[in-house]
């Protein structure tokens, strides 16, 4: 899940980026309006937290240029400002979600969870495809009972799969979403971790769910087959 | 009020009344003894009729009448006298009373009498007839006098009450509606147009009143909510750092510097604490000091002098152009803090490499002006430089709990010190702040003692 954190108090900023990053977030931040915009234009992100007094360009104005480009990503305006007209105004101009300052940090995350569960047309914070279940509190994995062990990167890359499961995902899809702008690393390394993960989920059990389509991208479906054999 | 207005009217009703009683009392008391004593001298009169001739006849007079004739020499004389009275003047009027309570109407009469028989002379009369009548008259006319009084006076009472509750009622309406505006309600006003004339121009203060009211209540409203809006995100920042720091176990070097950010971001919360004190202190009359002597450009290098030590602000150039020996005597904190809050608004504002000049002088009043190279001020914002939290076009510099609200102190304590701020940006120039307080405020000067 990748996030854009425009936000321009500097250790609010920090501190957000370094909690949503400790929870598996892949986190971009910026701390002026109009590059909130553009990034918003220029990346495919799961979830934007947004700030109203933001210098450079107001988050008001960013949240309905980005409407007008026909932008849907998940918008949850963090702000001081809380009277009721002020909520409305944003949730009008088509913020999905609304935060006054100060909140607490629980809260914060278990929003952009639901924003983003609700993006990808989920309900239940527990994704389930075929005989793998993914707690995406938690942060386990199960396939038949049997608890999977993933690194943060592994399972980042799974929950994104399931998050989108029966759709072909690009590997710069999955690379924009998995990696800031920060990262070196080159999309060939979601290669390298989508045969980690088949190595854990799939090869102990005989499945064949992370499919390669050649040319496209990868999908993960519900495939228990080799559940029969084992 | 009602009662006082009713023991007013009462007041007046029953004092004309009793002057009005007294005065009939006393007429009728007048004219019913004249005409008791004219009856008596009628009847004196007809005594001498009786005496008059060979003094056999016994003169017949009205029972319960009583006489006594004396002659010049004052002997009282039986002897008949005999002629006309010419003239007979009263010498004393009394009453008198009998054993028996019943009283005597006494009138002395000096009779001149002429006589066919014998020479004329003088004879003194003495008549008394009964007052009873006259008594009886008075009393009954007294009684009258004394029940109309009452009958008037509580009937008067009576509408001296409904007459001034009458009146008063616009006046206890107006009590009441008063009696119910509290801080929520200051948008209401009393109608002046069902009040009467009178009570006009007192509505029409209180109305002002209440409207003063409502602006300082919903300036500090206001004030208030963009301060607490302003101390949020600072304690937003001190919270998330925190309970994110706390979310899992960390090693020392990581602690430190949360620790060292949390720090900074509580300074930044004390620095806008201190300008929301400092904001509240400058408009409160509390904050008035004992006016002192100083020289004025001493304390505006002062001031000048630790801003740039403090600020290490070396890349902006200071040109100061103080009229030297101005002393005046007035509150020496809020100078100071004009200056320094001018001084940092100007520096703030400059860009490196520019100038920030400060000027004083003498010329009709004190004029302290604080000018700069920035960029300027915009004329739309022009006008609102002075409000509290009022920031500009610059970008919340939120470390440095800049708050916008440096230029609304210096407003609050130029007003203090009665005078006034102007502000000019002319296109293309930084800004210029100019200071204007009242020359009386000046104990001497140079320039002064030069031209005498």
């Amino acid at each position: 899940m990748r996030i854009l954190v425009a936000e321009d108090h500097p250790s609010l900023a920090q501190s957000i980026a370094k909690g949503l990053r400790e929870e598996g977030f892949v986190v971009d931040l910026t701390m002026d309006g109009s590059e909130a915009e553009y990034m918003a234009k220029a990346s495919a992100y799961d979830c934007l937290v947004l700030d109203i007094m933001l210098p450079g360009l107001e988050g008001w104005e960013v949240l309905s240029r980005m409407r007008a480009a026909e932008n849907r990503t998940p918008v949850l305006m963090l702000t001081a400002l809380d009277a009721v007209s002020d909520r409305v105004k944003g949730l009008n101009l088509g913020a999905d979600d609304y935060l006054v300052k100060p909140f607490a940090f629980e809260e914060l995350v278990a929003r952009i969870r639901a924003l983003t569960r609700r993006k990808h047309g989920k309900t239940s914070a527990s994704l389930v495809i075929g005989d793998l279940e993914i707690d995406t509190i938690g942060k386990s994995v199960h396939r038949r009972g049997q608890e999977i062990q993933l690194t943060a990167k592994e399972y980042a890359l799974l929950q994104y799969l399931a998050m989108r499961q029966g759709e072909v995902v690009s590997r710069t899809d999955i690379w924009e979403h998995l990696y800031d702008n920060e990262d070196e690393n080159s999309s060939n390394v979601v290669d390298v971790y989508i045969g980690y993960l088949r190595n854990k989920v799939d090869k102990p059990f005989g499945t064949k769910s992370i499919q390669t389509r050649r040319g496209h991208g990868y999908v993960l479906t519900a495939d228990s087959t080799g559940g029969v054999t084992a | 009020m009602t009662r006082r207005i009713a023991i007013a009217i009462l007041l007046t009703v029953w004092s004309t009344l009793i002057i009005i009683s007294v005065g009939v009392y006393l007429g009728t008391r007048y004219t019913l003894l004249t005409d008791l004593d004219e009856a008596i001298v009628s009847r004196a009169a007809a005594l001498t009729d009786a005496l008059d001739g060979d003094g056999e006849r016994v003169p017949t007079t009205p029972q319960g009448d009583r006489y006594v004739v004396r002659n010049s020499a004052g002997r009282t004389i039986a002897r008949p006298i005999t002629g006309t009275f010419v003239s007979p003047t009263v010498i004393s009027r009394s009453f008198s009373s009998l054993a028996d309570g019943s009283r005597l109407r006494t009138l002395t009469l000096n009779v001149q009498y002429t006589s066919n028989s014998q020479p004329g002379g003088a004879t003194t009369i003495t008549y008394s007839a009964s007052a009873d009548r006259f008594d009886r008259l008075l009393i009954r006319l007294g009684a009258c006098l004394l029940g109309v009084g009452l009958i008037a006076g509580a009937i008067a009472s009576a509408v001296a009450l409904k007459v001034s509750r009458v009146s008063l009622r616009p006046l206890l309406n107006t009590a009441d509606l008063i009696g119910q505006i509290d801080e929520r309600q200051l948008d209401r006003r009393i109608s002046t147009a069902e009040l009467p004339v009178e009570l006009r121009p007192m509505a029409d203060r209180l109305n002002d009143m209440l409207s003063r009211l409502e602006r300082a209540f919903n300036d500090r409203k206001r004030f208030i909510a963009d301060a607490s809006h302003d101390l949020r995100t600072p304690v937003a920042a001190l919270m998330t750092t925190l309970e994110v720091a706390l979310r899992r176990p960390r090693d020392v070097p990581a602690l430190q510097e949360t620790l060292q950010s949390c720090l900074t971001d509580a300074r930044s919360l004390r620095n806008l604490v201190d300008r929301l004190m400092q904001q509240v202190r400058s408009e409160s009359a509390l904050a008035a000091e004992q006016p002192q002597r100083f020289v004025l450009s001493a304390v505006l290098e002062e001031c000048i002098d630790s801003l740039v030590r403090s600020r290490e602000i070396a890349s902006v150039q200071v040109l100061r152009q103080l009229q030297p020996g101005l002393i005046v005597e007035t509150e020496l904190g809020r100078v100071r803090s004009i200056v320094t809050n001018l001084l940092s608004n100007a520096f703030e504002y400059t860009p490196a490499g520019g100038w920030v000049k400060v000027k004083c002088e003498l010329a009709g009043e004190i004029i302290v002006t604080v000018s700069d190279s920035g960029p300027g001020i915009s004329p739309e914002l022009l006008p609102r430089v002075f409000e509290p939290f009022f920031r500009g076009n610059q970008p919340r510099s939120a470390a440095e709990g800049h708050l916008g609200l440096g230029l609304s102190i210096v407003q609050a304590h130029v007003r203090a010190l009665g005078g006034r701020c102007e502000v000019q940006s002319p296109p293309g120039s930084g800004a210029m702040f100019q200071i204007h307080l009242p020359a009386s405020l000046v104990v001497s000067s140079e320039r002064e003692l030069v031209t005498k």
